[in-house]
C-alpha cells in the first residue's frame, strides 16, 4: 500500500523530469528553465559550497523558530487565560504577520547590523503567525461536553487548562508548528537576499546576479527540500506525541 | 423524612437571541435515598436541563433543588456528582484506567472522600483486561460502561445518566439497561436517568417523571409496581404491560384524540 503510493509518485517525478529535460534538448523550453541533467551536473560540482552555505541558513532558521514557538505559545496562552486578551493578542499577530519581510529585512539590518541576528529575527518572524493561530484555536477547541464533565467533577480553571485544553490543541497546534517550521527556513532565505556573508539565500542571490541558471534552479531545489523537510521532521514529533489518534479498533462490543 | 433529592417549583430560562425562552416550569419532585428515577418526556421539554440543574451545570431561575438537604452548588464543588453522557466523553488520550481515575486526579480533599478503587469499579462494569485500552479502541457500549465507572469513582450521592444509551443498537441498549441496573444495585447511589424510551423507563426505574412539551412542567409521576432485581422476563408481565400504556397515554395524551 505504501508502496504503491510511492511508486506512482516516484514514476510521476522521473516522467515529469524526462520530459523536461528532452523539451530542454530540442530547445522548446526557454534557456530560463535548466535541464535536470545540468542542475544535477552543478550539485556535483557545488556540493561542498552548498553544504557550507545550508548550515548556517538551517541554523538560523531553527533558532529563529525556537523564538517564535516560544513567543507564540506564550502568547496563545495569555490569549486564553485572561479575559480580554484574546482581541489585544490576535491584532498584534495579524500586525507581525503583514510585515512584508523583505521589506522589513533592510531595516533591520541597519539596526542590528550585518551577521546572523537579523536572519533569526526574521525566520522567528515569518513562524510567529501560523503557531499563535494554531494554539489559540486549539485551546479553544474543546469538547464543549468534556467541559461539562469537568464542571460537574468541580475542577478549577488551571486543571481544565492542563488536562483538558493542552491535550485537546495539540492538534491545532502541531498543524501550526509544522507550517511554521517551512515559513521559518524561507524567512532566514529571505533574509539573506538584502544582506549576509553565506546561507543558501545568498548563493541564490549570486547565481541569479551571474546568470548561473542551473545553480539558481539547483539552490531553488534545496530550499524546497530543506522547507519540506523542517515540516517533515516537526510531522515526525507529532506522530509521536499524539499518539491517541492513530489506533484502530480492538473488537465489537 | 427528608428526600434525597428534591425540587420545588424549578423553572430554568435560556436567553435567545432576544427573548427568554421558558425551559422548564414549576417542575416539583422528589426521590428518596437510593431510588432510581426515570425522566421521560418529548424531544426539548427540557429534561437534560433538569438533570443540568441537579448537576448545577445550569442554574434554575425559580425554585429550589437540594440534594441530601445542601444545595447542588455545593454538592458539585465537594465533587459528589457522577455524570454520564450521552456519549461517553471519555478524553481520547487516556486510557481506560486514566479515564476512571479522572475525577481522582481532580479531587481536591483526598481526606474527606470515600473513594471507590478504579480496578474495582472496571471489574464491576465488566472491562477487566481492558485497562491499558484507548477508547478509539472500544465500542460504544464498552464506552459507556467506562463512563459509569467514571461516575461512580469518587462514590456520588447522586448518579445523572443522560440518555446514555441512545446512541447504542437496540439489542445492547437491553443488555447495558441490566448491567447499569446490577451495578446501580452494588453502588446504591440515588440515581436519575432521562429517556426517550418508554420501556426504558419503566424497565429501569423506581418513579417515572413524564414531562409535558416545552416549557417542560411535570405531566405525571408514576410509580413502577415491579419488584426488584429487574428481569427481562417481566417486561412480558401485565404489570410492565400496564405501566408502559400508562406512561405512553400520559406522553401522547394530548394528541390522542387528532387525526393523524
Amino acid at each position: 500500500m505504501h508502496v504503491r503510493r510511492y511508486g506512482v509518485a516516484v514514476v510521476v517525478l522521473v516522467g515529469f523530469l524526462g520530459s523536461v529535460e528532452l523539451l530542454r534538448h530540442l530547445a522548446i523550453l526557454p534557456i530560463s528553465i535548466a535541464a535536470p541533467s545540468e542542475i544535477y551536473r552543478t550539485f556535483l560540482k557545488d556540493q561542498e559550497a552548498l553544504w557550507y552555505h545550508l548550515q548556517p541558513t538551517l541554523a538560523a532558521a531553527a533558532i529563529g523558530y525556537g523564538f517564535a514557538v516560544a513567543a507564540a505559545l506564550g502568547m496563545a496562552t495569555i490569549a486564553v487565560l485572561v479575559r480580554r486578551a484574546e482581541g489585544v493578542v490576535y491584532n498584534f499577530a495579524v500586525v507581525v504577520y503583514s510585515i512584508p519581510l523583505i521589506a522589513a529585512a533592510p531595516i533591520l539590518l541597519v539596526w542590528f547590523g550585518p551577521g546572523g541576528t537579523v536572519r533569526i529575527i526574521i525566520a522567528a518572524l515569518a513562524g510567529f503567525f501560523p503557531v499563535l493561530v494554531g494554539a489559540i484555536q486549539g485551546l479553544r477547541a474543546v469538547d464543549p461536553r468534556a467541559a461539562e464533565l469537568f464542571h460537574s467533577l468541580s475542577a478549577s480553571t488551571f486543571q481544565q487548562f492542563r488536562l483538558l485544553a493542552l491535550p485537546s490543541a495539540l492538534p491545532y497546534v502541531f498543524a501550526g508548528l509544522k507550517i511554521a517550521a517551512a515559513s521559518a527556513v524561507l524567512g532566514a532565505l529571505i533574509a539573506e537576499w538584502v544582506g549576509a556573508e553565506k546561507g543558501i539565500g545568498l548563493m541564490m542571490a549570486y547565481a541569479l546576479f551571474s546568470f548561473n541558471v542551473a545553480q539558481v534552479w539547483l539552490t531553488m531545489f534545496v530550499s524546497i527540500i530543506s522547507a519540506i523537510l523542517a515540516y517533515a521532521l516537526v510531522g515526525l514529533v507529532e506522530r509521536r506525541i499524539i499518539y491517541w489518534e492513530h489506533i484502530g479498533h480492538l473488537q465489537a462490543d | 423524612m427528608e428526600h434525597q433529592l428534591e425540587l420545588k417549583s424549578v423553572a430554568v430560562e435560556f436567553p435567545l437571541r432576544r427573548e427568554r425562552l421558558r425551559v422548564l416550569e414549576d417542575v416539583s419532585l422528589s426521590f428518596d435515598e437510593g431510588e432510581f428515577g426515570a425522566i421521560i418526556g418529548p424531544s426539548g421539554c427540557g429534561k437534560s436541563t433538569l438533570l443540568r440543574v441537579v448537576a448545577d451545570i445550569v442554574k434554575p431561575v425559580s425554585g429550589t433543588v437540594s440534594i441530601g438537604g445542601r444545595p447542588p452548588a455545593e454538592i458539585r464543588r465537594h465533587q459528589m456528582i457522577g455524570f454520564v453522557f450521552q456519549d461517553a466523553t471519555l478524553l481520547p488520550w487516556r486510557n481506560v484506567i486514566d479515564n476512571v481515575r479522572l475525577p481522582l486526579t481532580i479531587l481536591r480533599d483526598h481526606a474527606q472522600k470515600a473513594e471507590r478503587s478504579p480496578e474495582e469499579l472496571l471489574d464491576l462494569v465488566g472491562l477487566v483486561g481492558f485497562e491499558k485500552a484507548m477508547p478509539s479502541q472500544l465500542s460504544g457500549g464498552m464506552q459507556q460502561r467506562v463512563a459509569i465507572a467514571r461516575a461512580l469513582v469518587l462514590n456520588p450521592q447522586v448518579l445523572l445518566l443522560d440518555e446514555p444509551f441512545g446512541a447504542l443498537d437496540e439489542i445492547t441498549r437491553q443488555r447495558m439497561n441490566l448491567e447499569l441496573l446490577r451495578i446501580w444495585a452494588e453502588a446504591k447511589t440515588t440515581a436519575l436517568l432521562v429517556t426517550h424510551s418508554i420501556s426504558e423507563a419503566v424497565f429501569m426505574a423506581d418513579k417515572v417523571i413524564v414531562l409535558s412539551a416545552r416549557p417542560g412542567r411535570v405531566k405525571v409521576e408514576k410509580r413502577v409496581p415491579l419488584k426488584r432485581p429487574r428481569t427481562l422476563d417481566m417486561m412480558r408481565s401485565q404489570s410492565f404491560f400496564e405501566t408502559v400504556n400508562f406512561v405512553r397515554d400520559a406522553l401522547f395524551g394530548d394528541a390522542a384524540g387528532a387525526a393523524p
